[in-house]
C-alpha cells in the first residue's frame, strides 16, 4: 500500500487512512490502560499480602520500597552508587560495543578469518561472561575497571554477532550496482555496508542493554566498595528485603531509560525504514 | 566493425558448482553498434542475465571474448550503466541522494551536482519527492529513480535486465514510452533484456531471440519501425504484427521447452 505524504500535503486527507490511524491510537490507549491496570493490581496484591499472609521480612511491601527509594534520593546517599554503576555500564557498553562493531565489520568482510575462528567464537559465546568476574577482579583490583571490562565482555558477543550477520546480509546487488558506477571499496563500505548493517547493529545494541546491567551489577556483587549491585548484595546480607527491592527498582528504571535511549537513536538512524506499517490492518 | 560499442565473440559460459555443472550460454555472437538499441528476448532462465553480467565484467566467459570499445572486458566495467529488474536504489538514501550518488563517486562539485540532480528529477517527473525515501515511493517511481540515477552519469552504454518486469501492464507501457523518449533524446547505446516480445519489438532497433538452456542467439531481426515511435499505437502497425508473428514462431518452441523442464 502506498502511504505517501501527498494526500496530507494537498489538504484532502484520505478517510480510510484517517480511520486506520484513529483505530491505531485507540488500540494504543487501550493497551496502555490495561497495562496500568495490571501493574496497579500486582502492586495492590503485593501490598495486601505483605505482613498479612507472608511475613514482611520476606517480601517487604511496595510502600516500604517506595519510602526507601525516596529516602535514598532525598538524603543523597544513593548518588555515588548510581554514579558508579552508571559509569561502569556506560563505559563498558561503549568500549565493548565499539570493539564488537569493529570486529563484526572486519570478520564480515574477511570471510576466511571468520571461518577459521568460528568454532572458537561460538565456544566463547556459550560461556556466560559474568563467570569471568572473579578473574577480572584478580587482574584489575576492586575498582571500576574490572566491572567495565565485565560489562564490555558481556555485551560484546551479542553486538559482534549482529554486526557480523548485518555485514553478510548486505544485498550483493546493491554492492555491484555501486561498483559498476565506479564506487571504491571505501565508498561501498561507508555508503552501502554500514547503513545496510545498521539495522542489525541496533538490534544488537538494544538486546545488549540488559546484559550491560547484569555485567555491572554482578561485578559489583563479587567485590566492590559501591554501586547498586554492592548495595543489593549488602542489603540481602543483613536480610533487608526492602533495600534489595529498592535497588532492583533502580535497576529497572535504569534498564528502561537506557533501552529508550538506544531506541531513540535507532529511530533517528533508521528513519529511512518504512513507517506506517504498524498502522496496518 | 570499429563502430561497435559492445562486441561478443563466440562466448561460452559454464557454471561449475558443487551441485551442478551446466553450460549457461554457448556460441553467442553479437555486436552492438553505437547509438543502437538492441533487445534480447527469451524465456526466463536462458542465460540472458549471465550475458549482461559478462559485458559488465561482473563475471567472465569460459570461452570467447567480450569486447567493450574494442578492448576485452577484464574487470568491472564502470563506463556502463546497468539497470536490473530488482530495485538497486539505496533504501537509506532519499531520492536526490540516490540520483546524485554516481556524481558523488566522481567527486563532482556540490553546486554542479545539485543542479544536475534537480534537472534529472524534473525530467523524470519526480519533483516534490526529492526528500522521500524509496520506501515511501511507488514501484514506478522507484524504477524512475533507478533509471535517472544511471542516465545522470552519462554511461557509454546501458544494459537493462527486465527493468519493467515487476510493473503492472499499464505502468509498463508508461515506462516504455518514457524510455523511448529518452532514447530519442539521448541516443544511448542500449542492450535491453526481456521475456516480453512485444516490449522488445516496440523499443528496439534489432531484436535477438535467445534459445533456452544453454542459451544462444537463435535469430536476429531488424525492427525497421521508424522513430519516434508511439508505444500505444505501434502494436497496431503491420510491421509490428508481421515481426511479432515471425519472432514468436521462433520463440514459441523455447518457451514450451522451458515449460517441460
Amino acid at each position: 500500500m502506498d502511504l505517501d505524504k501527498s494526500s496530507e500535503e494537498n489538504g484532502s486527507p484520505d478517510p480510510l487512512k484517517q480511520e486506520l490511524i484513529r483505530r491505531h491510537y485507540l488500540r494504543r490507549v487501550r493497551i496502555n490502560l490495561y497495562r496500568l491496570f495490571f501493574g496497579i493490581s500486582c502492586l495492590l496484591l503485593w501490598e495486601v499480602t505483605s505482613g498479612r499472609w507472608i511475613k514482611e521480612l520476606y517480601i517487604s511491601s511496595p510502600t516500604a520500597v517506595l519510602r526507601r527509594f525516596v529516602e535514598w534520593y532525598a538524603s543523597g546517599f544513593f548518588f555515588p552508587h548510581l554514579a558508579a554503576t552508571l559509569s561502569e555500564m556506560a563505559l563498558g557498553f561503549v568500549i565493548g560495543g565499539a570493539f564488537a562493531i569493529l570486529m563484526g565489520f572486519i570478520f564480515g568482510m574477511k570471510k576466511l578469518w571468520a571461518e577459521i575462528l568460528d568454532p572458537f567464537l561460538i565456544a566463547l559465546w556459550s560461556v556466560p561472561g559474568v563467570i569471568l568476574g572473579p578473574l577480572f577482579i584478580l587482574y584489575f583490583g576492586i575498582g571500576l575497571t574490572p566491572k567495565i571490562i565485565l560489562v564490555a565482555t558481556t555485551v560484546f558477543f551479542l553486538i559482534f554477532f549482529n554486526t557480523l550477520t548485518g555485514t553478510r546480509e548486505v544485498n550483493p546487488e546493491l554492492v555491484s550496482s555501486i561498483r559498476l558506477m565506479g564506487g571504491s571499496r571505501t565508498f561501498i563500505f561507508h555508503k552501502v555496508i554500514i547503513p545496510s548493517a545498521s539495522a542489525w547493529i541496533f538490534t544488537g545494541l538494544r538486546n545488549a542493554v540488559p546484559f550491560a546491567i547484569i555485567g555491572a551489577v554482578v561485578g559489583e556483587m563479587f567485590s566492590a566498595t559501591r554501586g547498586i549491585g554492592w548495595l543489593i548484595e549488602r542489603a540481602s546480607g543483613v536480610l533487608d528485603t526492602t533495600g534489595v527491592f529498592a535497588g532492583l527498582l533502580n535497576l529497572l528504571i535504569l534498564g528502561l531509560l537506557l533501552n529508550e535511549g538506544v531506541a531513540q537513536l535507532e529511530t533517528h538512524a533508521l528513519r529511512w525504514k518504512a513507517r506506517g506499517l504498524e498502522i496496518g490492518l | 566493425m570499429t563502430d561497435s560499442v559492445i562486441e561478443i565473440r563466440d562466448v561460452h559460459k559454464r557454471f561449475i558448482t558443487r551441485k551442478a555443472n551446466f553450460l549457461a550460454i554457448h556460441s553467442v555472437n553479437l555486436s552492438i553498434k553505437r547509438n543502437e538499441f538492441v533487445a534480447i528476448v527469451g524465456p526466463s532462465g536462458c542465460g540472458k542475465s549471465t550475458l549482461l553480467n559478462l559485458i559488465a565484467g561482473l563475471d567472465y566467459p569460459t570461452r570467447g571474448k567480450v569486447l567493450y570499445e574494442g578492448k576485452p572486458v577484464t574487470e568491472i566495467n564502470t563506463d556502463l550503466g546497468y539497470i536490473t529488474q530488482n530495485d538497486t536504489v539505496l533504501p537509506w538514501r532519499t531520492v536526490e541522494e540516490n540520483v546524485g550518488i554516481s556524481l558523488e563517486i566522481r567527486k563532482i562539485p556540490k553546486a554542479l551536482k545539485d543542479e544536475k540532480v534537480r534537472s534529472y528529477i524534473q525530467m523524470a517527473g519526480l519533483a516534490g519527492f526529492e526528500k522521500f525515501y524509496p520506501s515511501q515511493l511507488s514501484g514506478g517511481m522507484r524504477k524512475r529513480v533507478g533509471i535517472i540515477r544511471t542516465l545522470i552519469y552519462d554511461p557509454g552504454a546501458i544494459l537493462m535486465d527486465e527493468p519493467f518486469g515487476a510493473l503492472d501492464a499499464q505502468l509498463k507501457l508508461v515506462m516504455q514510452n518514457e524510455l523511448l523518449k529518452i532514447f530519442d533524446e539521448t541516443r544511448k547505446t542500449i542492450l535491453f533484456v526481456t521475456h516480453d516480445l512485444g516490449e522488445a519489438i516496440s523499443l528496439a532497433d534489432r531484436v535477438a531471440v535467445f534459445s533456452g538452456r544453454p542459451g544462444t542467439i537463435k535469430k536476429i531481426k531488424e525492427v525497421l519501425i521508424p522513430r519516434p515511435r508511439d508505444i500505444f499505437k505501434i502494436r497496431f502497425s503491420k510491421r509490428f504484427g508481421d515481426l511479432y508473428e515471425e519472432l514468436w514462431e521462433s520463440l514459441k518452441e523455447e518457451v514450451s521447452k522451458g515449460e517441460s523442464l
